[in-house]
């Protein structure tokens, strides 16, 4: 997840971020400018003039907009000849946009009352979109498992074949896109070793990887969406490398692209912690390799394709067996990402749920105590478990667990503790700056 | 929706802008544009110039003594007479110390419109975002336009010039980008959303600026380093004269105004509620964006600003002086 997402407080109100990507598909369709800003001036104006609780209410503020949406879109249509509205690859484009409102419409004449239509639209609308858009390819990250069986060391024997000034093509299949990668900085990092001895500068190679998802705007995954996923990714690239976000990034076609060069420091982890058997790691842009994966994570809807897995697998592959990349230090963003001010985790919460840990060859790191509790007293608010749809990983519960057993031999309070591991923090990242 | 809207019969989109004002029609299926520069020139009475002005057949207007020549005949006639021209709006309003001015803007607005054919017409003009030290001023140029185009039987409104260049500029990515007007007397921005204004602000280094600076380090005339600025500036190669080097320093310095209170804006206007989910464009316009070389410097002071939201391209307006009066255009056509 990269930083910046939220824009300004605009005086006329802008409707959901879903919604206005409706309005933005279906102003795409009108050729003539002037007709275009009636459109998107008309429908807005009409949401505006909506009472604000149904402007409120989640469904029906989405079934509303899409009902003005298609009205004005209607009396755009009729008052205008053909070459105004681009109107053959609508079909089966406006019925995805439309599905609320179509479900309404349904829901209406069968006859539901408020609660069930809130309900069942929703469930209604994810059937109506599945029918209408073949995906066979997407998959839910949660679901995930490719290789049951498959050993959690790196396999031993992957090599680059042969490369170009814009490619690479290695033995497990992947090929890398080379032709955007930029260089910045050079890895120089502190580790920490946990026996409290003094901490080591290393200039060397990553010692892990951190999983990322780009959260960029995305079109439905469908044929007809084709140039539409290409605009996406492009944009998405051209960002990437001119603010040198990630060192590498997989699109939704499975296609890898090396964004920051290997050797260099990518930007991508911020504040963060993590830990192996040996040492505590602090803020890791500098140590770890960054690599995002083109998608929308979010508690509900976590998808990405088989293509992108497989991808992920290789990549992973091939840079643990590079580097020795330890399995324990291939780890999800959301688990290493803190707030480090107020001490809280889950900062950025990209794949703090649903990674495909299996799939990639990884042990579920949501089983593993995460460092900052465990050993830095890091806590959390209300807001994260919200976001996380209301449960944390079980590792906070496992870090919380420990941390006051240690309490308890010590006979402190967990407070106490906590407030201790705290301050050594504090100390160690006194020594970063 | 009115049937009329289909096109653009009864509209007019006109910049109103402090060195000049350009009107935008439909004629046909094409769009025309007329322009008059947004000076004028006093001459004392006498029959000799009585006699020179009827002879070219140049409009003006009698006051006090005075035959005031104005629009594009000021510049021409200022050689003729040996007289400087002056201007009614300074800094993208109009300028309150100038007496002639409010006659004037109106005279010049008034061969621009014409006579409307319906009381339906409607006249959409440019206004600068609000000065940060005196927004009221703004209020008090907008009223008086507003005055004069009613006075002339004209419906009018008003749009932004940043947003009006949005509006010429971004069709294709459905309203949404940032809108920049770099004129004579101000740089105009807006970041708009699906058309929905975001963000204005203006700054007010822009050309005249430059034109002072520049003159005031060399010991040159404002006169004279516009025409250097106009026929001969490329800010992509290196300069040439002392003139030239101090223009490449101005405009470096115009551009990082711009930037710096485009990225307070954005911070400072941040809230939860609206998400930026796509990178967006920067469109530049406006008669200071035209040399050689501009874009790629902007390009670069804005990718090495800490700018906070993502910027997918700053592409140059294929139309640069046009673009804040088609907009206008276009915001007189939409609005039914
Ligand atoms: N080719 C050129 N190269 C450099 N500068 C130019 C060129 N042509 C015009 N300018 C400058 O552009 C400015 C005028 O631009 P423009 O016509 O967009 O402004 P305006 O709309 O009248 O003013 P404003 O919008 O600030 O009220 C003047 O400073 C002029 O010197
Ligand atoms: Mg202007
Ligand atoms: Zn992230």
């Amino acid at each position: 997840m990269w930083g910046f997402t939220h824009l300004p407080g605009a005086s006329p109100e802008l409707p959901h971020r879903r919604h206005r990507a409706t309005l933005d598909f279906l102003s795409s369709r009108v050729m003539d400018p002037p007709k275009k800003l009636w459109f998107i001036k008309s429908t807005l104006t009409a949401y505006e003039a909506q009472a604000e609780l149904i402007r409120r209410l989640p469904i029906v503020r989405g079934i509303v907009f899409h009902f003005l949406a298609l009205e004005s879109f209607g009396a755009l249509a009729r008052s205008s000849n053909e070459s105004v509205i681009d109107f053959p690859k609508l079909p089966l484009r406006l019925l995805y946009y439309l599905r609320h409102a179509l479900l309404a419409g349904t829901f209406a004449v069968v006859g539901f009352s408020g609660y069930h239509l809130y309900g069942a639209s929703r469930t209604g609308a994810d059937w109506l979109a599945a029918r209408l858009i073949p995906t066979p390819e997407i998959l839910s990250a949660a679901g995930l498992d490719f290789h049951p069986n498959r050993s959690t060391k790196a396999p031993a024997n992957v090599w680059l074949v042969t490369e170009t000034d814009t490619e690479e093509l290695w033995s497990n299949g992947l090929r890398i896109d080379t032709e955007f990668t930029t260089t910045g900085k050079a890895r120089h990092y502190l580790v920490f070793p946990k026996d409290g001895s003094s901490p080591i500068e290393r200039t060397g190679p990553p010692v892990g990887i951190v999983y990322h998802a780009s959260q960029n705007d995305m079109a439905p995954f469908a044929e007809d969406f084709s140039r539409d996923i290409l605009d996406q990714t492009r944009d998405l690239i051209g960002w990437l490398k001119r603010r040198e976000i990630y060192n590498y990034m997989i699109d939704r076609f499975g296609r890898v692209y090396r964004i920051v060069s290997e050797e260099s420091v990518a930007i991508h982890a911020g504040e963060s912690i993590w830990a192996d058997e040996d040492y505590f790691y602090l803020n890791l842009n500098e140590s770890f390799i960054g690599i995002a994966f083109e998608s929308q994570w979010s508690t509900d809807v976590d998808l990405i394709t088989a293509a992108q897995v497989q991808a992920a697998t290789n990549l992973t592959d091939i840079l643990r067996l590079r580097y020795g990349i330890e399995d324990i230090n291939c780890v999800p963003h959301g688990l290493v990402s803190v707030n480090a001010d107020q001490k809280l985790i889950g900062y950025h919460a990209d794949w703090a749920r649903g990674f495909p840990f299996n799939a990639l060859g990884l042990k579920n790191k949501y089983e593993t105590a995460p460092p900052s509790v465990d050993a830095f007293g890091f806590g959390y608010d209300d807001d994260l478990v919200d976001r996380l749809g209301g449960r944390l990983w079980p590792g906070v519960e496992l870090a919380q667990a420990q941390l006051a057993e240690r309490a308890s031999k010590e006979t402190i309070e967990p407070a106490e503790l906590r407030a201790r591991l705290r301050a050594h923090y504090e100390d160690l990242r006194d020594q970063l700056r | 929706m009115d049937s009329d809207v289909a096109n653009g019969e009864g509209r007019i989109g006109l910049d109103i802008g402090t060195s000049k004002i350009m009107s935008v029609r439909q004629s046909g299926s094409q769009l025309k544009a007329t322009n008059e520069v947004n000076a004028f020139l006093p001459l004392p009475y006498s029959k000799i110039t009585e006699n020179i002005l009827l002879q070219n057949k140049v409009h003006y207007y009698q006051n006090n003594g005075h035959f005031f020549v104005y629009g594009n005949n000021a510049e021409k006639f200022a050689g003729l007479f040996n007289a400087e021209t002056r201007r009614p709006m300074s800094g993208g309003l109009i300028n309150p110390d100038e007496p002639a001015a409010l006659t004037l803007i109106k005279v010049i607005i008034q061969g621009l419109v014409k006579k409307p054919r319906s009381k339906s017409d409607l006249v959409c003009y440019s206004v600068p975002g609000a000065p940060a030290d005196a927004p009221n001023d703004l209020i008090y140029h907008e009223k008086l336009l507003e005055g004069y185009l009613t006075e002339l039987g004209f419906r009018s409104k008003s749009v932004n010039e940043g947003q009006a260049i949005v509006f010429s500029e971004l069709e294709k990515e459905n309203f949404t980008g940032i809108g920049i007007s770099a004129g004579g007397g101000m740089c105009n921005a807006c970041l708009s959303y699906l058309s929905v204004p975001v963000i204005s602000f203006s700054t007010s280094k822009a050309g005249d600026f430059i034109d002072k600076s520049v003159g005031s380090v060399t010991g040159e005339s404002a006169t004279r380093v516009k025409m250097v600025k106009e026929q001969s500036l490329d800010l992509a190669s290196s300069p040439k004269d002392k003139i030239e080097e101090a223009l490449h320093i101005y405009y470096d310095e115009v551009i990082s105004e711009l930037i710096s209170t485009l990225n307070t804006s954005v911070s400072r206007a941040s809230s939860e509620a609206h998400q930026l989910d796509r990178a967006m464009p920067v469109v530049l316009a406006g008669g200071t964006a035209q040399p050689n070389g501009f874009r790629e410097r902007f390009e670069r002071a804005l990718e090495a600003s800490s700018c906070p939201i993502p910027i997918s391209e700053v592409r140059m307006s294929p139309n640069p002086t046009q673009a804040t009066a088609r907009g206008a255009f276009i915001a007189a056509v939409y609005d039914s």
